[in-house]
């Protein structure tokens, strides 16, 4: 298949599936719920209430809530991996594999603390019917390099492998995941430059945004908590977007402020009110630049629909939508009002519900 | 079982000790605890020349070890002169000590040789460089950085230098890794070493003796690994030498060591008395005069008493000897897992070569599994390699078991689970699940009345005759099950005309007996106070033990059921497996007969592993509980002058 062909009935799938995002009113309903039991009810009434089938609402936990509710994001991947061709499949295996990476990195924290399966088993992500690692049996060996071993064969196995001596010698995980970061988004870019025509100019488009916003974010991070030089920061990006170049990252390193870089690269941003905890101004430039993919992305429902624009479009979407319940369940849970939260919501239905309420 | 007592003098210790250690029949009683302040002093003098021994034993079998000698076998015992530790250790610390050097040499050599071949592997990815190494190291201005990187960030790495005054030279790419080298000035090293490490750059420290280019340096190994093989070569030449000439010579240094050793630790099991020694031990009564014989002729001044097992206080106890030859030893074994008889008891193991194959082959009867079985049986106990030497002792077992269920297959008209193939010798187990349950119901009456029966044995051999008569294991116990079982049948078949009326008269009088069998008992034997807790409290107890023990009949009765139960599931399952295979090829093609074959292997594995845990159950909680008390302990004989053929 190619084309209108390959791409026809992945193209349904994804009308179909947009038709179930959550509107302001769906979320303006959540919000207002004042139990996680309240907000489990609220939830049944929407596309997440075929994950909630046999659970008992009354009872269930938010942990439980916010893990079922996840499954959404595994099971559309695969969804849409499978009606995809072939080279766009593989993109939206490898997009969907970002969870497995972060569940990694929650392995390996937990075979650090010394932490038990149970324990760590609360942390992971679902993986829904996608193939992964040896979790289990990794935590179990209770040592890094018996892990990592566990994983051989797999493509995070040698990154892992050629960090681990420094994982050692600095007492610290950090190189070790960012040898996973950096490994990671190249295998990215690299299938998302493999794609052809349409495809590639839309996804390239698509994921071109979210690996800015990673070297922007990391460049901040190394330079302002870790203290690393302007090379080492270098090395530690992609430095594959040519908004986000080596000039501004030695900027960044050098100690200028964010308020006079961003500008450069995005005009339309209005960051908060300089405030002098560099972890809320982090924060905040972080839903900045998610928010302001938000309109990228709905732009991009509407283009040419026989490409893999829409799909990676409707599932990065998804995401979002997905992490704005789980912040909202959280604060529900914990009885926080909806000003504490607001300010980090990132969907554009959920921005509205909280402003309009 | 004969108790021995031998009293000796200090002076005649050694041919004593040599008389005991000699004997093949006599086991050793541990008598250091008699032993005062003089006493323990010998006896520290011992164990101290003991763990000398024991230390230069194990140095001389592992130099033995890596000359590539075993042990050997030892000496007559004749030869053996037992003598300080010291002393030997004197007279063979020069052989040891040439061995030792040639061994060091040689471990050294081969670390040589793969500190080499690691040194090749690190230059050899930079042989293309031609760059004396000297002439980029420990350079007073340059610094300069030489490893190996992911070639994916190679760009990168540039890219993040590209405002410093370094250089990087990619000098080879092999797979996905990069050889590189990178230069700088020295006063930016720190820099570049933290650079070079957030680029994942894996430095190579290389010694700083190394000179000239990498491909010189290669030369230079290689030819330094060819000096240093033929060095190798040379020392286990002079160590095949060492073998030859001085082999057998450290082998009879070892068992010298050996057996002086045993012989120290049988004398840390002597009492010292103010004068003399006393070695107090037991021997078989057949054997008993010619041990006393060989210790009177060593002096007079020898003394040996023998006391017999029946003039034993009531709380010595003798080992027991268990002697099982051929297929019974297999099963001998299965009883000592369970326990070690006691001395005046019953020893089941015979018992169980026969009832734990006929319960196994009742359960599992098919023909042709039960030929697999065995022949899997004889395998094993006929197979001498190391991987299964450890269940060689079980392939009796599996033999006999496997009889059993070709036996029984054929009368269940059973083979690889077809059952329509050969006809049933009795009947089919699905087919009459009743008749089977009643059979292997009314088997098992048999082998608890049985068991009973060997409770009563034990008891009047241990002059427990209260227990004899009126416990739940006892008589009355037997009667009263058998007056049920008796009630119970005529109930069922009254056309049988039983003596129900009989039944019920025994049944009342041995259950009272049984009710009050502890307070009966104490009768008997004569102990005081016949209530040890009040007569309430007697009561109670009383009443709840006879209710165990009439719970104790139905359940250990209904037990053996699962016998037929078993026979009925293992040919439920064949026909599981035969209706797979329809279903998987009808015409019975190649498809059906793999399924056959698997299920086959299936019933055998798992229902056969399942089926064997079953039978040892019911031996070990039905059968073994009702009279078997065990806690004995196993005769063992002293083994010090008679080594293995083999060496240890």
């Amino acid at each position: 298949m190619s084309g209108a062909g390959s791409f026809g009935v992945l193209n349904v799938r994804v009308r179909a599936a947009l038709a179930q995002l959550l509107t302001s009113a769906d979320f303006a309903r959540l919000m207002r719920a004042e139990s996680s039991t309240a907000f489990a009810n609220a939830l049944a009434a929407t596309a997440y209430g075929e994950y909630l089938v046999g659970s008992d609402l009354q009872e269930i936990s938010s942990r439980r809530l916010g893990y079922q509710m996840r499954k959404r994001i595994p099971e559309k991947f695969k969804l849409f991996r499978d009606y995809a061709p072939q080279a766009a499949g593989r993109l939206i295996d490898v997009l969907f594999r970002l969870y497995e990476l972060d569940n990694l990195k929650v392995v390996l924290r937990g075979i650090n603390l010394g932490d038990k399966w149970q324990k760590v088993l609360y942390l992971l992500f679902p993986m829904g019917e996608f193939k992964s690692l040896p979790f289990q049996a990794m935590v179990e060996t209770a040592d890094l390099g018996s892990a990592i071993a566990l994983t051989a064969g797999s493509e995070y196995y040698e990154p892992m492998r050629a960090a681990l001596p420094r994982v050692a010698q600095e007492g610290t995980l950090f190189s070790l995941e960012v040898a996973l970061d950096l490994n990671y988004w190249t295998r990215v870019w690299s299938l998302t430059n493999a794609l052809k025509g349409s495809d590639r100019s839309l996804a390239r488009e698509l994921i071109a945004v979210i690996i800015e916003r990673n070297d922007l974010i990391w460049a901040v991070r190394y330079a302002r908590f870790h203290h690393l030089n302007e090379a080492e920061i270098i090395n530690y990006t992609l430095g594959f977007s040519p908004k986000v170049p080596d000039s501004l990252l030695i900027d960044i390193a050098n100690g200028s402020s964010l308020y006079d870089l961003l500008p450069r690269i995005y005009p339309d941003i209005q960051l908060e009110p300089r405030v002098d905890d560099m972890t809320y101004r982090l924060n905040g430039l972080e839903v900045a630049l998610q928010r302001r993919e938000q309109s990228l992305l709905r732009n991009k429902l509407s283009a040419y629909p026989f490409s893999i624009g829409g799909a990676l479009a409707y599932l990065f979407l998804l995401e979002d939508e997905v992490r704005d319940l789980t912040m909202i369940l959280e604060a529900v849970s914990l009885g926080l009002s909806r000003s504490s939260y607001q300010p980090y919501l990132i969907s554009i239905p959920a921005a509205q519900a909280a402003a309009e309420s | 079982m004969t108790q021995v007592t031998i009293e000796f003098p200090q002076s005649l210790l050694k041919q004593v000790t040599f008389a005991v250690a000699r004997s093949a029949d006599f086991q050793i009683e541990d008598m250091s605890s008699l032993n005062k302040r003089q006493g323990a002093e010998f006896a520290a003098e011992a164990l101290s020349q003991s763990a000398g021994f024991s230390s230069l034993e194990s140095e001389i079998r592992q130099l033995l070890d890596q000359i590539g000698l075993g042990t050997g076998v030892s000496n007559e015992a004749e030869d053996i002169q037992v003598t300080q530790v010291e002393q030997i250790a004197e007279n063979t610390a020069g052989l040891r000590a040439e061995i030792s050097q040639v061994l060091n040499a040689i471990q050294e050599t081969e670390k040589h040789l793969v500190d080499l071949k690691q040194l090749q592997g690190l230059l050899t990815p930079f042989q293309g460089l031609d760059i004396a190494f000297e002439s980029i190291r420990n350079r007073r201005y340059l610094f300069s950085v030489l490893g190996t990187m992911p070639a994916d960030r190679l760009e990168r790495f540039r890219e993040s230098v590209a405002r410093s005054p370094f250089v990087i030279l990619e000098l080879d790419k092999k797979a996905q890794r990069s050889s590189v080298l990178m230069l700088g000035p020295r006063s930016q090293s720190e820099y570049m070493l933290r650079v070079a490490r957030s680029a994942y750059l894996d430095s190579v420290e290389l010694p700083d003796d190394l000179k000239g280019t990498p491909a010189e340096i290669l030369v230079s190994i290689r030819s330094e690994t060819e000096d240093q093989q033929k060095k190798l070569t040379t020392l286990h030449q002079r160590l095949d030498d060492i073998r030859q000439r001085h082999g057998a010579q450290l082998q009879q240094v070892y068992w010298q060591v050996r057996l002086s050793r045993m012989l120290v630790e049988v004398i840390t099991r002597y009492g010292k008395l103010k004068n003399d020694y006393l070695v107090v031990g037991w021997i078989p009564r057949s054997r008993q005069e010619a041990f006393g014989e060989r210790l009177r002729a060593i002096s007079p001044n020898v003394f040996v008493t023998f006391v017999p097992d029946t003039e034993l206080g009531a709380n010595e106890s003798p080992p027991v000897k268990l002697n099982h030859q051929g297929p019974i030893a297999s099963f001998q074994k299965l009883v000592t897992t369970y326990s070690v008889p006691g001395y005046n008891e019953i020893d089941p193991t015979v018992l169980m070569f026969i009832t734990f194959p006929l319960l196994f082959g009742a359960m599992f009867g098919d023909v042709g599994q039960g030929a697999l079985l065995a022949l899997a049986g004889v395998f094993l106990h006929l197979n001498r390699g190391k991987a299964l030497k450890r269940y060689q002792k079980m392939g009796a077992i599996i033999v006999l078991c496997g009889i059993s269920a070709v036996v029984f297959g054929f009368l269940y008209g059973s083979i690889f689970g077809f059952e329509e193939t050969i006809k049933p010798l009795w009947e089919r187990p699905i087919d009459n699940i009743t008749s089977i349950l009643l059979v292997t119901f009314a088997a098992g009456a048999v082998l608890l009345s049985l068991a009973n029966i060997l409770s009563l044995i034990n008891a009047a051999k241990q002059g427990r005759w209260g227990y004899f008569l009126f416990n739940g294991k006892g008589l009355a116990g037997l009667l009263l099950y058998w007056s049920f079982l008796g009630l119970i049948v005529g109930m069922a078949v009254p056309h049988l005309g039983l003596p129900t009326r009989l039944f019920t008269l025994t049944a009342l009088i041995t259950g009272t007996l049984v009710l009050f069998s502890g307070v009966l008992e104490r009768l008997l034997e004569r102990k005081r106070p016949l209530f040890e807790s009040g007569l309430l409290i007697y009561i109670i107890q009383a009443f709840f033990e006879f209710f165990e023990v009439m719970i104790g009949f139905i359940s250990n009765s209904l037990s053996y059921v699962r016998v037929g139960a078993f026979a009925v599931a293992h040919a439920g399952l064949s026909r599981v497996f035969m209706m797979l295979a329809e279903m998987v090829d009808p015409a019975t093609g190649a498809g059906y007969w793999i399924v056959i074959v698997i299920g086959n292997i299936f019933i055998l594995g798992f229902e056969g592993m399942i089926v064997s845990i079953q039978t040892l159950r019911l031996e070990y909680y039905e059968f073994f509980s009702k009279f078997f008390r065990g806690g004995g302990r196993m005769f063992r004989p002293m083994r010090a002058m008679n080594t293995p053929k083999q060496g240890a």
